[in-house]
């Protein structure tokens, strides 16, 4: 047990905490001892200790794939915050200066998050070479997975990376990977590894759906519900345009509370604002897209309201699950009018390229060219699929297999929207329905269950948890409480 | 409306000369040599890159509302104002008494201000014995100066009372009603910043009206803190060291390639930047600098070529100049001989007095 009780000191040393949440601590011995890893743990249980931990303990550098800028960035801002210093963030937002600042003293970290495509510079490879890797991490690893929602390509060749890094102990962790995604982690690391799936049901969170007729319902709907409750709101969005539509009119029908909205067309500082506004219970509603909640830890919010459909139910489980983070209960709402699964079906068809799109890239790259214009994620997708197939000599091979390749994706996904649907539609237990695929069984609730069971929203009225907000507007007053001045 | 009146305005200095476009250019800051040029010209520095961010549709929207109500006629290439635009120009607006110096500070008033945000904030926070806080700016930079200002002793003694006495001279340099507008802006222990779509809508005012209210109070505040610097120990820290000639970054490291002897081709190799670019840079030093050589560009016999042929068309624009020369004369040969001229014009300007 002294072993135990040492990590536990670590722990507080590092992180402040007294004791591990549910699920960590097993992960953290598993790599400390050695094994390669897979380990999956719901969203909002501190998924990122069970890396950040050993890292810290170890000698030599861990180094961390993360699929996204803004998670590493977080991450990273996190840390610091906690007085972790040593850590640091490569990808394509760095700029040269830094970046070569960064890979000459590597070996000074001890944590170094990287976007998988920073691994394809044999520059940032040499270096990494170089230094002690204590522990490779891969985040998000659902991301692997061609079954995966976030299927990323450059995520493929990280068994090569694994290799040249000398082998290190893997960690690939997940908070929502199915049996099927986690076969997959496994078969394209190549490696063996230790399952360690913790199941991602949250007993405090009540599910319900709302069907409504059409577009003035659904808004009126919503503001029934914030009506009832004054409590800490999230309302979910797929467009940018309607999140700030909607938080328009929730603020003229609440003037008394505070609304904003927030995605990732805003200004990274006006964001930084709006999220920290949010932490601080300066905002009682915010209408996001899922390009927020990154890196929130917020404890309190009650009430979860998904006013378009996702596209997966694995994006839903992370969303929802930013709610009760207290372990107090908390309410999931999901608007449906019958027609919005066109939403994520047009989303889906925009992340791929079509026919013109996919033969114009062909054809342009063999003559040597290089393509603009196209959105990342396309661009991603071809680049990725030529290089994959570069052994076709024939150009118009070339470009029925892409087309396959891409049906085939276009395939899995409307599949996962299926998914969804059938959830939406599902007449039994929601709860039991959404944990169907990623778990065996369900705990029970630990307040109310379900529309199906036992909830109805519309009578549902949560205590206010909000004080009226009232923001200083005279700049003398201001600067007294800035200055902590009477 | 409130936007298009001031873009209006600035419209009336390029009237017959340019397109529209040049304004935008002019307050984008777009890092060309062209543009910067046309900002000495017409006397337009004090709006030069004030709105980094200012997007073509935004700009082209009012450009459209502005011939729709007739005031701007739509002639395709160049700008013409109307009879009741001139009228409107001259009178008084909400702009009339807002301070620019975009030429001489637009390239440092986002980092100063972010700075002096992020130190007010770590000030709130440190006084009041919280040493965990999420920053309110992610910048590498702003993070770095702002900590080697905290680190030298004395700014937390007295519970900031030195930093508290600076920004009470700064915020009482405009009206009551802005320093409550910039307040808002600002993070502190007590409470989180409004952004400015925020603050936009505490005052009931468009977004872009608040944030050319914020940019003119933040080039104000440099103004009078680079004049009266002994009064300003701590905000000067942030202003200290600044380029002398303000460069932009890119154009700084291009000027240090030519001063080891490099060509053109080959920094644009060095760099993996597009030759026209280094070519945008050279420009931009030699109409900032006026050290700066440029024989090895412009041999004196181009260079006397360009100038008559410059004051025999009495105009500045490239396309006809380059019209009147010989073919073998580029367009860079001319925009750098343009940057000489027109600085030379810009200086006898200001000793004569005279508008040109």
């Amino acid at each position: 047990m002294a072993n135990h009780s040492k990590l536990e000191e670590q722990l507080r040393t590092y992180f402040n905490h007294s004791q591990f949440r549910e699920g960590q601590k097993e992960i953290i011995q598993s790599v400390l001892d050695g094994r390669h890893t897979l380990a999956t743990l719901p969203t909002g249980s501190g998924k990122s200790i069970t890396y950040q931990l050993p890292a810290l303990i170890a000698e030599g550098v861990t180094v961390v794939v993360s699929p996204l800028i803004s998670l590493m960035v977080d991450q990273v801002k996190i840390l610091k915050s906690k007085g972790i210093k040593k850590v640091a963030a490569i990808n394509s937002l760095v700029d040269e200066k830094a970046k070569q600042k960064l890979l000459n003293n590597l070996n000074k970290y001890k944590l170094i998050y990287c976007s998988p495509e920073m691994l394809q510079q044999e520059r940032v490879m040499k270096r990494l070479r170089q230094v002690n890797v204590s522990y490779f991490v891969v985040d998000e690893a659902h991301c692997i997975s061609q079954w995966g929602h976030e299927f990323r390509t450059d995520y493929m060749k990280l068994h090569t990376i694994f290799k040249q890094l000398k082998e290190p102990t893997v960690l690939a962790l997940s908070a929502t990977a199915t049996p099927q995604v986690q076969d997959d982690i496994i078969k394209h690391l190549q490696i063996k590894m230790d399952k360690i799936i913790h199941p991602v049901d949250r007993p405090n969170i009540t599910f319900s759906l709302k069907k409504v007729e059409g577009q003035q319902h659904k808004e009126d709907s919503l503001k029934d519900l914030l009506h009832n409750n004054h409590v800490p709101t999230m309302v979910y969005f797929s467009s940018r345009q309607v999140s700030e539509e909607v938080a328009r009119k929730l603020q003229k029908q609440f003037p008394k509370r505070k609304v904003a909205y927030y995605h990732g067309g805003m200004d990274q500082d006006d964001r930084l604002l709006i999220q920290q506004q949010f932490m601080y219970d300066q905002l009682d509603v915010i209408c996001c897209t899922s390009a927020f909640g990154m890196g929130v830890d917020k404890a309190n919010i009650r009430l979860i309201v998904h006013y378009h459909m996702p596209s997966n139910l694995e994006s839903y489980i992370q969303e929802v699950g930013r709610a009760g983070r207290d372990g107090e209960h908390s309410v999931a709402t999901l608007f449906y009018q019958p027609g919005d699964e066109t939403i994520p079906f047009q989303l889906i068809s925009q992340e791929l390229p079509d026919d013109d799109e996919l033969e114009w890239f062909i054809s342009e790259r063999l003559n040597g060219n290089e393509v603009e214009g196209l959105s990342e994620t396309k661009e991603r997708f071809l680049k990725y699929q030529l290089e994959l197939n570069s052994s076709i000599q024939n150009h118009h091979d070339m470009i029925n297999a892409l087309k396959r390749v891409r049906d085939d994706r276009l395939q899995a996904k409307r599949e996962s929207i299926l998914k969804m649907l059938n959830w939406l539609h599902y007449s039994g237990c929601r709860r039991e329905a959404l944990y169907h695929s990623f778990q065996d069984g369900v705990k029970n609730a630990t307040t109310y269950c379900c529309d199906h069971c036992d909830f109805n929203l519309d009578n549902w009225v949560f205590q206010n948890q909000m004080s009226d907000h009232k923001i200083t507007f005279y700049w003398e007053n201001r600067l007294n409480a800035i200055f902590n001045r009477r | 409306m409130l936007f298009e009146r001031l873009i209006l305005y600035l419209l009336s200095y390029i009237e017959n000369q340019r397109t529209t476009s040049s304004i935008y250019h002019i307050l984008k800051g777009k890092k060309s040599a062209q543009t910067i040029q046309d900002s000495l010209l017409f006397k337009l520095g004090p709006y030069l890159g004030i709105l980094p961010k200012l997007s073509k549709e935004e700009f082209d929207y009012c450009i459209d509302r502005l011939i729709s109500k007739g005031l701007l006629l739509n002639s395709g290439e160049l700008t013409y104002l109307t009879e009741e635009a001139h009228k409107l120009n001259k009178e008084e607006q909400w702009f009339t008494n807002l301070y620019f110096n975009g030429e001489e500070y637009s390239q440092i008033a986002l980092p100063f201000y972010r700075k002096l945000q992020l130190l007010l904030q770590s000030t709130s926070h440190l006084i009041k014995g919280h040493h965990h806080f999420l920053p309110v700016s992610d910048n590498d930079e702003v993070q770095r100066d702002v900590k080697n200002v905290l680190k030298e002793s004395g700014l937390l003694s007295n519970n900031g009372e030195a930093l508290y006495q600076e920004l009470h001279q700064l915020f009482q340099l405009v009206d009551e009603k802005r320093a409550n507008l910039m307040m808002m802006s600002f993070t502190g222990a007590d409470q989180v910043g409004l952004s400015i779509s925020q603050i936009a809508s505490e005052f009931n005012q468009p977004d872009r009206i608040v944030q050319l209210h914020i940019i003119s109070t933040v080039h104000l505040w440099i103004e009078f803190i680079l004049n009266n610097d002994q009064n300003f120990p701590i905000c000067y820290k942030f202003l200290m060291n600044r380029n002398e000639t303000s460069l932009t970054h890119s154009a700084q490291v291009t000027f240090e390639k030519v001063n080891q002897g490099y060509t053109v081709e080959q920094i644009a190799y060095i760099r993996n930047l597009k030759r026209s670019t280094i070519e945008d840079h050279i420009v931009e030093i030699a109409t900032k600098d006026q050290a700066f050589k440029i024989d090895e560009y412009v041999s004196g016999h181009v260079f006397s070529l360009i100038e008559k042929a410059t004051n025999h068309l009495t105009t500045k624009r490239l396309k006809l100049i380059k019209e009147q020369l010989p073919e073998d004369v580029t367009y860079f040969q001319i925009r750098l001989t343009l940057a000489r001229l027109g600085a030379e014009h810009h200086k006898q300007e200001v000793q004569d007095g005279q508008s040109f």
